[in-house]
């Protein structure tokens, strides 16, 4: 298996399970939380336990448990987040992790576009740092080429596109170009921002084309932003 | 344990159940929150492996608590089980625990001591809300 296949694998696998102990019906967190990247399960509360909670578990251990009525309290807009350097028990980490990360199971590639230009607006913005793509292949990045010019041209960002060979495209300043020459990128349409030194502003894409569509995650999650960015470094 | 204990067990056995009452071995097992609540979680679910009790404790305190309950928090809950709780509680014959398994099963209990389980919790709701 390619590096990348085993990134999304890892992505897949980096399993996170919210089971709640309840004895009544499905309850609005259960709903809430089936279109995120976690797997959501119920037990029947034992009669004894005086009110429902939530355990959340990551990587197959115990990562914290909330009392229902509680989360719900936290999960109500605005949500305040604890600060993340300040000692946050790993429940609650791993708790707004889960709500960051948003996996389009089924994307349409009108989805995967709008979500790409959201991460090139966010880069273009930062002006500066690193934004590596794969778009499959050279010529799926040629109706791309005018807005990669401006932000090529018009920002300090240290662009490369990655992708099968199968088109030339032409130079644009701060714009690399990598051929996939192994074919490992040809399903694949990624796209990491490194947040120039702000990880605040760390962002990725990552799909694989499906039969019908695309599978992927658009996470902030600066460890996974990394790996990807690493990855396709690798891949040149 | 001793010649005594067992001649004592007995004879507990071969009379009334709910005479059990009687025992103090009963009220020492009583004598602790989590004991309590172990006890009623078995009483319904009759056998669970330690960590889901573990667990089950850890979501009941964070019940009472709100605040989300650390992983500390949990593993300071089966420490406590494994080294006091359980062997307690076994010891008192109100539970069987295996401890190479890591699993606990309710042992067979008359009404009355069900009924004292469930009303001492029941209690402590009332005597906390």
């Amino acid at each position: 298996m390619s590096p990348i296949a085993s990134l999304l694998d890892d992505i897949k696998s980096r399993t996170k399970a919210f089971v709640v102990y309840r004895s009544d019906d499905e309850t609005a967190i259960e709903s809430q939380f089936s279109s995120h990247n976690v797997s959501v399960d119920h037990r029947e509360l034992p009669s004894a336990v005086p009110a429902p909670f939530l355990v959340i578990e990551a990587d197959g251990s115990f990562a914290g448990a909330i009392a229902l009525s509680e989360l719900e309290g936290l999960l109500e807009p605005p949500i305040v987040r604890p600060d993340a350097d300040d000692g946050v028990s790993r429940g609650y980490r791993v708790l707004f992790d889960v709500l960051d990360e948003t996996v389009f199971t089924a994307m349409e590639r009108s989805q995967l576009l709008a979500v790409s230009r959201e991460i090139e607006d966010r880069a273009f913005r930062v002006g500066t740092g690193t934004l590596r793509v794969a778009f499959q292949s050279f010529s799926t990045f040629e109706p791309q080429v005018e807005l990669y010019r401006a932000l090529g041209t018009r920002t300090d960002l240290d662009i490369h596109i990655h992708g099968i060979a199968d088109w030339s495209p032409p130079e644009i300043p701060n714009v690399t170009y990598h051929s996939d020459t192994d074919g490992t990128l040809d399903r694949y349409w990624i796209l990491a921002f490194d947040g120039g030194g702000d990880k605040t502003q760390q962002c990725s894409l990552f799909s694989k084309a499906q039969r019908d569509g695309y599978d992927g995650v658009w996470t902030d999650d600066p460890d996974l932003v990394e790996r990807v960015l690493a990855e396709l470094a690798a891949a040149q | 344990m001793n010649e005594e204990r067992t001649a004592h067990d007995e004879l507990a056995t071969a009379i009334e159940p709910s005479s059990r009452l009687a025992d103090d071995a009963l009220y020492r097992a009583l004598a602790s929150t989590q004991r309590r609540r172990a006890l009623a979680i078995l009483c319904e679910e009759t056998e669970l492996t330690v960590e889901a009790l573990a667990t089950l404790l850890t979501g009941w305190d964070a019940t009472e608590t709100n605040t989300m309950a650390t992983p500390a928090d949990r593993e300071t809950t089966l420490i406590e089980l494994v080294h006091t709780h359980l062997p307690v509680l076994a010891e008192s014959e109100l539970v069987s625990y295996d401890a190479e398994e890591a699993t606990v099963t309710i042992e067979p209990l008359s009404q009355p001591v069900i009924e004292l389980i469930a009303k001492s919790v029941d209690a402590e709701r009332q005597s906390s809300s």
